[in-house]
């Protein structure tokens, strides 16, 4: 894939997931999902940041992910809360890691907020062809685990910046966030 | 014959070294390692199976979860269990307090943290290691018995001696539990 226009993935995604799988399944949890993906080489591996992926094998990763953890929503929101760290370490906040997303993950979706009330202190995105629901798309709905774990990376990065807990809500890919206005978090 | 797809996330749980992840190993590859590794966190790996009945065809994706058994995991396994409509439950048959420790701990941790009505089966492992055996197959079934195990059974992960029978066991049990007739 020569000419720009082809679907690649950043390399800081790649790496961020790696080290997302393997804070939360450790070592042999994230190498069973680079087996299922027929991506052993990406064990221990650490990509060069500034270099991009073919998205084939991003896309593998992604199904692998969808396949080995069906029934696991709390883990795969888990590991998204983990990708929210290690992609954004320095808290940039939830539009930035929306518009880094769209920049790395280079395959004609669209992350949009559409709507922002500050008085209720509610969000909601949309996130229109999800390149994280992978082949496992069925008409009518997704169930892919990767909704939760965009949910996980949305209250990451939400909580980073207000610092308050930050309960994410999905429906057809549309992310409902939520401040707790109460619960202050200690993250970042 | 009527074809039926399901999928079920099954836990391999048990105290370090009782053998699940050569379980594991001997029902998806055939294959048994002599050398020991921990494993670390959770491995993970996807088996399909066919289960037949006299009116249906199973068809069964088991998602195998093989849980670390060292104590360093306690905090996150609750975390792991989420989803699992199925256990087996290892004790290693050369080792007391492998059993010991089905009861004060595996039980229970399955319990509280899989799905409701989740079922589970008891397996006594290391059966090609006779002459070393320490605990006898009347204590396997009594236990199994006190925890209400929906079945038990004696297996060598080594010879492959009952793994199949074991894990095909569980997904009968798991299949009646969701309505079906098996």
């Amino acid at each position: 894939m020569d000419d720009d226009s082809a679907p690649r993935v950043k390399n800081i995604v790649i790496n961020a997931l790696l080290e997302s799988f393997y804070d939360i399944l450790d070592r042999d949890g994230r190498n069973s999902i680079l087996r299922a993906a027929g991506t052993p080489e990406l064990m221990d591996a650490q990509l060069d940041p500034r270099e991009y992926t073919d998205y084939e094998v991003f896309n593998k990763i992604i199904d692998a992910m969808n396949l080995l953890l069906q029934f696991s929503e709390f883990i795969a929101y888990e590991i998204g809360r983990k990708f929210a760290i290690y992609s954004d370490p320095s808290g940039n906040g939830i539009r930035a890691i929306i518009q880094n997303l769209q920049e790395w993950i280079q395959t004609g979706w669209t992350i949009e907020v559409i709507r922002e009330d500050p008085e209720s202190q509610e969000m909601v995105i949309k996130v229109e062809n999800c390149p994280f629901c992978g082949t496992c798309k069925e008409a009518g709905s997704c169930g892919a685990v990767t909704c939760d774990f965009l949910r996980g990376i949305f209250s990451m990065s939400l909580e980073k910046t207000s610092r308050q807990a930050v309960a994410c809500l999905e429906h057809d890919h549309v992310f409902t966030l939520m401040m707790d206005k109460g619960g202050e978090t200690n993250n970042g | 014959m009527v074809k039926k797809d399901f999928v079920f996330k099954i836990a391999v749980l048990g105290s370090y070294a009782t053998g699940k992840s050569s379980l594991i190993s001997q029902f998806c590859e055939k294959q048994f390692k002599e050398d020991y590794k921990p494993t670390l966190g959770a491995s993970i790996i996807a088996k399909d199976i066919v289960v037949t009945s006299e009116e249906d065809e199973f068809h069964c994706r088991l998602v195998l979860w093989d849980i670390a058994g060292q104590e360093k995991y306690e905090n996150v396994r609750p975390m792991y269990f989420q989803g699992c409509a199925g256990a087996i439950l290892v004790y290693d048959l050369t080792r007391i307090p492998t059993i010991r420790e089905i009861k004060t701990k595996w039980v229970e941790d399955f319990r509280e943290n899989a799905s409701p009505g989740a079922c589970f089966i008891l397996i006594g492992n290391k059966k090609d290691l006779e002459e070393i055996r320490n605990i006898s197959t009347e204590e396997g079934e009594e236990l199994a018995q006190e925890i209400n195990a929906a079945a038990f059974l004696e297996t060598s992960a080594k010879t492959g001696e009952n793994v199949e029978d074991a894990f095909i066991s569980l997904v009968k049990q798991i299949l009646v539990s969701v309505g079906q007739t098996v």
